[in-house]
């Protein structure tokens, strides 16, 4: 029988607590580490009975304290990332002190005390973290805020996580360890912050306020909660007892770049390769404070950060123009020894103006504009029972909203369109004016056309029980940890065309607009108005059990129930999923300098409000009506039957349907870590890894039937040939294997430097690599769409490193980052008679041809210099110094120029300089 | 260690496997012309030759049907629903289909509705063809084409091809094995007792068993004879399908109707040769054969 060493009141006050929170709500995920030291004599042999005692800047409500079990075991848990100090004393051996103990989330520090006989002793020990984590069992890595200062990350947390080995594809959604790029969970400070409705990251974050990111691509316990790809788990910083404050201004140009390819203006005339050149500009200005509002009590920090830039394309006349404005506040309190309290609240209001970037064809008057944004806010309580026992509550309620729309109206002659009616407000937008759009979307003037209210809610609570230093009456003790957590989401949308008409024009002459005829217009009721909705629950039991100083089993099963609805109401995604995780790490020689680890895992899809809203019924009925240019064209399949009818196609529901059997995705997870510490503090390794995804969602089509290669629409199932019916499904053909081995080498633990260089091989294979793809939409072409994916990279090398230049007083800091990788699939696709467009295979996926391979290398330098009561950080970041210039994006979009031709290449040199201050 | 036991055992229930309780499988089969089916008495200026040749074959057109019936017309047909206006019939509901050949827009507006794939080896015998049928083709600029690697050249340009096999109008695959491309590796093979037999597979097809109402899952079709005037083919659509579009100006490449399946009998004409009797499922692994063997005459 077990032995929890908790008074029965308090053990019973725990289970009520428990099971009151089971009843209404809800678990999370890492926030904090653990120190799990143990202490020895000359003999090497363990010494019970040491108190020990623990401080750091980072942990409030002063020291802490515990005594070494009869293993010479000790353990301090919930320690907020940071670096801690300890002292051990014990009659009969005098008095250690330990220095430089850095804990890191998710992670155990193991530091080994050693104490000589002798009440007189006093030792002064600077701690070195091992090289080797014998204990963790993740595949992954831990980004401290030092690693973000000094690397030449472009201060874009996703450009760091990048760095990660198994991590590709740019932007704020990556693809790791194969999974789709809308397949990965985001944290901060343990709420999930991952879009309700796409999966994708859902809120932008002041990069100055990053204490420590935690990228975990596999082998992780059942409380990181759900994810096909992997977890960002940002933790933010708290503050201490010291009043601190930094502001700095960076700005970045990447407009000194090489010339681009060729692209197209927006009446479909090809540029010359050196007739256009893009714009990209940025300014970040940040602001932080932080420390007590009463000392060890209560803490509080403030940021701020304001983002601007200006992008454009290739090609594009008007830049994109982002406006940020990024505010965090955060409280934590400690009255007592029993309780701390955390609250923040995370905002990121954005406007950006001119949206249309991806469309050379858009014409300047017709850009659009997006409000986005949204908070997020948590009540926290941390209940410590006792010095094994501890509760973590959280309520959480995040909302998101983007708002799209035309540009607003304008008092400005030179510009003309959208001129403000009389009596309109300058800057009001047009709801009235209907859009109109060219050949091929060409001249797309006037007005934006469409809009979109769209907010995005969640609401979580949870709860988390961790009993640690459980003794086992076979030997060990385990480390064990139960959750709850209940989620509800709720997706609200409003959708629109201004002047509930689209006009579709022919365009007799190239950029003279006077030319316009009506080819044919839309009609369109609306707007339309309609909620998607989710709920989840789940809970989890892990134990990291240690039955031997040099084994660590780290096992759990996780269970997620979840309903996605429809806007009926409808439960689209049902499911009561069991994610079991095994896990093993062990030191064969148990010198903390070896270790061989790995296991089994299976980690659950619960789904996202998307899936669910492609049975949504709401949707805009229309009436089509033809224009002059149709007079002359006979009539063809009974579609257009002569000039000037009135076609009606509408008002009618989404017909999309899905099948009654749809489960959710799941993916299964083998692993295994080789580490060795071959010199001391430099480490090799090797992992393997394979992950293997089943019951992708995929739509299939029930209505019309195709011919042999699905170029062309030959019948249909419900006598509408018109008319697609998509078929939600979960098919067993819709599938991801994906293999990884990293070998490495790193030092990252040094006082003056650190680095580590990651060669990574990977192959990725499936049927799709998108979360939804419509892969099994067309049935002749299923035949085509196994095949490598765009995680099949094969070949990546990421290297990093930084060193502190000895130049003290002053601090000089240079780093560098080099990336290569080889070149992903390449899609070609072919004319679909149904489709009008390329969008036909004729081969596997991924047998078309390979991108070239890429790498680029980046530095940065940072020169600090004392001034009056601060600091001054002089920051300069040469981003891409040397790249290839490989494509990365190639396109047959245009009708006259099928032939592929390259959208982007590889970000060209982007400059950052920046300046700092601080105390 | 009793705790972990239980656990591990966890570990072993949520591997069940999934069934998606949806009978969909890839249908394989063939089809049987008879030698008639590709022989026509061709006349041109006046002088007739009786031609036996595979590119006579048109786009052969397979359905799903619940049933099929030889009441409805001349030639069997699949059943159909009601028809609510005179002269317009009901729709045949079909579960599925496929087709062997497609109506490829073959680069050239005067090729428009008069090439089906799987027909040809080579660029040449789209040229030669055209001509034997006193149908000698013109480019844009109005000179006969004489030359198939002209046309190539064409279809490349035109379709932003590099390959044939991107231009799916030739053969470009071994289909049997010999190392060449020729006439063994087109859709229709003829046999040693003169008739043609081309392979076909209908991709995941969801199958439905019907039995127990008088009928079934039953495979039916026709093939689209090409028209005694220009060799063209009745269901395609000349004004649909592949555009090049420079501006305003469109060139349409045709396409297969839309209905064809729905209201087979809208394109069935005089010539077109249809299948007699179709080939029900017992079982969706059945490996179907189909016989089209019946010509329609006089209607």
């Amino acid at each position: 029988m077990y032995r929890l060493r908790i008074p029965l009141p308090q053990f019973m006050r725990v289970i009520g607590t428990l099971l009151a929170l089971f009843m209404a709500l809800p678990s999370f995920a890492q926030t904090t580490g653990e120190i799990r030291g143990n202490v020895v004599d000359e003999d090497d042999l363990s010494i019970p009975g040491v108190e020990i005692t623990l401080t750091g800047e980072a942990l409030i409500g002063g020291s802490q304290s515990r005594t070494s079990n009869a293993s010479g075991i000790f353990q301090f848990v919930q320690l907020p990332p940071g670096v801690y100090e300890l002292i051990a004393e014990k009659d009969g051996f005098g008095t250690v002190g330990m220095s430089n103990i850095q804990v890191q989330v998710g992670r155990s520090a193991t530091p080994t005390v050693p104490m000589e006989y002798g009440d007189a002793t006093v030792i002064e020990i600077v701690d070195t973290p091992p090289a080797v984590d014998v204990t963790s069992t993740t595949r992954g890595q831990v980004l401290t805020r030092d690693f973000l200062n000094q690397i030449p990350a472009g201060r874009s947390y996703q450009s760091a996580v990048g760095m990660t080995a198994g991590v590709v594809g740019g932007g704020g959604n990556p693809n790791i360890s194969g999974g789709a790029s809308n397949e990965n969970t985001y944290l901060l400070d343990g709420v999930n912050i991952t879009d309700p409705v796409t999966g994708t990251f859902s809120l932008n974050f002041n990069y100055d306020a990053i204490e420590q990111i935690e990228v975990l691509l596999g082998g992780y316990e059942p409380e990181y909660g759900v994810s096909l790809g992997g977890i960002v788990n940002l933790v933010t910083q708290t503050g201490t007892n010291n009043l601190e404050f930094d502001t700095s201004i960076f700005y970045v140009n990447g407009d000194m770049r090489p010339r681009m390819d060729a692209r197209y203006t927006a009446d479909g005339f090809q540029l010359a390769p050196t007739g256009f050149d893009s714009t990209f500009q940025s300014l970040q200005v940040s602001a932080r404070v932080s420390g007590p509002i009463v000392r060890d009590k209560a803490w509080f920090i403030l940021s701020y950060q304001h983002d601007r830039s200006l992008i454009a394309l290739t090609g594009v006349p008007v830049p994109r123009d982002f406006d940020a404005h990024y505010v965090l506040a955060k409280f934590t309190v400690q009255p007592s020894a029993e309780h701390r309290f955390t609250t923040f609240l995370q905002m990121d209001p954005s406007a950006i103006d001119n949206t249309q970037q991806g469309d050379p064809f858009v014409k300047p008057e017709a850009q659009g504009r997006q409000y986005q944004g949204g908070f997020v806010t948590q009540a926290r309580w941390q209940w410590f029972l006792s010095t094994k026992a501890n509760l973590d509550t959280q309520f959480v309620i995040q909302k998101s909203f983007i708002e799209v729309g035309s540009v607003p109206c304008t008092h400005n002659l030179d510009i003309g369109y959208h001129a403000c009616k009389p009596g309109e407000q300058e800057d009001e937008v047009d709801w009235d004016t209907p859009g109109r759009v060219g050949i091929f979307g060409a001249f797309n003037s006037v007005s934006f056309g469409q809009f979109a209210f769209d907010d995005r809610l969640r609401y979580q609570g949870s709860t988390k029980l961790s009993i640690v230093g459980v003794t086992d009456p076979l030997g060990g003790s385990h480390d064990f940890k139960f959750g709850v957590e209940g989620v509800q989401t709720v997706w609200d949308q409003i959708n629109g065309y201004s002047g509930n008409t689209l006009y579709y024009d022919l365009n007799q002459v190239a950029f003279d607009p006077n030319t316009f005829q009506n080819y044919y217009w839309v009609e369109i009721t609306g707007p339309i108005k309609f909620r998607t909705s989710g709920s989840q629950f789940n809970f989890f039991v892990q134990d990291a059990y240690k039955p031997i100083d040099n084994l660590t089993i780290k096992y759990g099963l996780r269970f997620d129930n979840t309903v996605q609805r429809n806007d009926l109401g409808e439960p689209v995604l049902t499911g009561n999923l069991f994610g079991p995780r095994l896990y093993a790490a062990w030191d064969p020689f148990g010198k903390g300098k070896t270790k061989i680890a790995g296991g089994y895992g299976r980690f659950n899809d619960t789904g996202r409000l998307a899936v669910a809203d492609f049975t949504s019924a709401s949707s805009f009925g229309s009436k089509l009506f033809l224009g002059e240019f149709f007079g002359g064209r006979t009539g063809n399949a009974g579609f257009l039957n002569g000039p000037a009818e009135v076609y009606d196609v509408g008002p009618r529901a989404n017909p999309n349907i899905a099948h009654d059997t749809v489960r959710l995705p799941r993916v299964d997870e083998v692993l295994l870590i080789l580490q060795q510490e071959v010199v001391e503090d430099v480490a090799v390794g090797a992992t393997l890894a394979g992950k293997f995804t089943r019951n992708l969602f995929e739509s299939d089509e029930t209505n019309v039937i195709y011919d042999e290669d699905g170029s062309a629409v030959i019948g249909s199932r419900n006598s509408n040939p018109f008319l697609n019916v998509q078929r939600l499904r979960t098919p067993q053909l819709a599938t991801r294997d994906y293999f990884q081995a990293d070998f490495e080498i790193r030092k990252i633990n040094s006082k003056r430097w650190f680095g580590q260089l990651v060669y990574t091989y990977t192959q990725s294979i499936g049927s799709s690599p998108f979360a939804t793809s419509g892969s099994f939409a067309n049935d002749p072409q299923t035949q085509f769409n196994y095949g490598q994916l765009n995680t099949d990279l094969n070949h990546a090398v990421k290297a990093f490193g930084s060193w502190k230049l000895p130049t003290d007083p002053w601090t000089q800091i240079v780093g560098f980052t080099f990336e290569y990788y080889s070149g992903q699939p390449l899609e070609r696709f072919y004319y679909s008679e149904e489709n009008q467009s390329y969008s036909l295979r004729i081969r596997p996926r991924g047998q078309y041809f390979r991108f070239p391979g890429q790498w680029q290398f980046s530095i940065k330098f940072q020169q600090e210099l004392d001034v009056r009561k601060g600091k001054l950080t002089l920051d300069f970041e040469a981003r891409n110094l040397f790249n290839n210039r490989a494509p990365e994006s190639l396109s047959s979009l245009f009708y006259t120029e099928n032939r592929l031709f390259t959208v982007a290449r590889q970000a060209p040199l982007r400059l950052q300089f920046g300046l700092r201050y601080g105390f | 260690m009793r705790f972990s036991l239980l656990m591990t055992s966890g570990l072993v229930l949520a591997g069940c496997s999934f069934d998606e309780n949806l009978p969909i499988e890839n249908l394989f089969g063939t089809v049987v012309l008879p030698e008639d089916a590709a022989t026509r008495t061709i006349v041109v200026d006046g002088i007739e030759d009786t031609v036996t040749d595979v590119r006579l074959i048109g786009p052969v057109v397979l359905g799903l049907y619940p049933d099929i019936s030889d009441s409805i017309f001349q030639y069997t047909h699949p059943v159909i629903g009601p028809s609510f206006q005179d002269g317009n019939p009901g729709d045949t509901f079909p579960y599925g289909g496929t087709t062997i050949g497609d109506i490829r827009f073959a680069c050239l507006q005067e090729l428009n509705c008069r090439v089906s794939s799987g027909r040809y080896v080579n660029y040449d015998e789209i040229v030669d063809w055209q001509a034997r049928v006193g149908q000698p083709i013109e480019d844009a600029f109005g000179d006969t084409v004489t030359s198939g690697e002209y046309l190539r050249q064409v279809c490349f340009d035109i379709l932003e091809a590099s390959s044939d096999d991107e231009v799916r109008i030739i053969a470009t695959e071994d289909r049997n094995g010999d190392d060449v491309i020729d006439n063994g590796d087109l859709d229709f093979v003829q046999r040693t007792d003169g008739q043609w037999e081309a392979e076909f597979i209908i991709w995941q097809q969801e199958y439905f068993e019907d039995l127990e109402n008088g009928g079934g899952f039953t495979l039916w079709g026709w093939m689209d004879s090409p028209s005694d005037e220009v060799y063209g083919f009745e269901t395609c659509l000349p004004t649909n399908g592949f555009q090049d579009q420079e501006y305003n100006v469109a060139v349409d490449g045709g396409r297969q109707g839309r209905d064809l399946l729905n209201r087979p009998s809208d394109y069935i004409q005089e010539g077109d040769w249809v299948s007699q009797e179709g080939f029900q499922y017992q079982s969706v692994n059945d490996i179907a054969e189909l016989q089209i063997g019946f010509q329609v005459e006089d209607l």
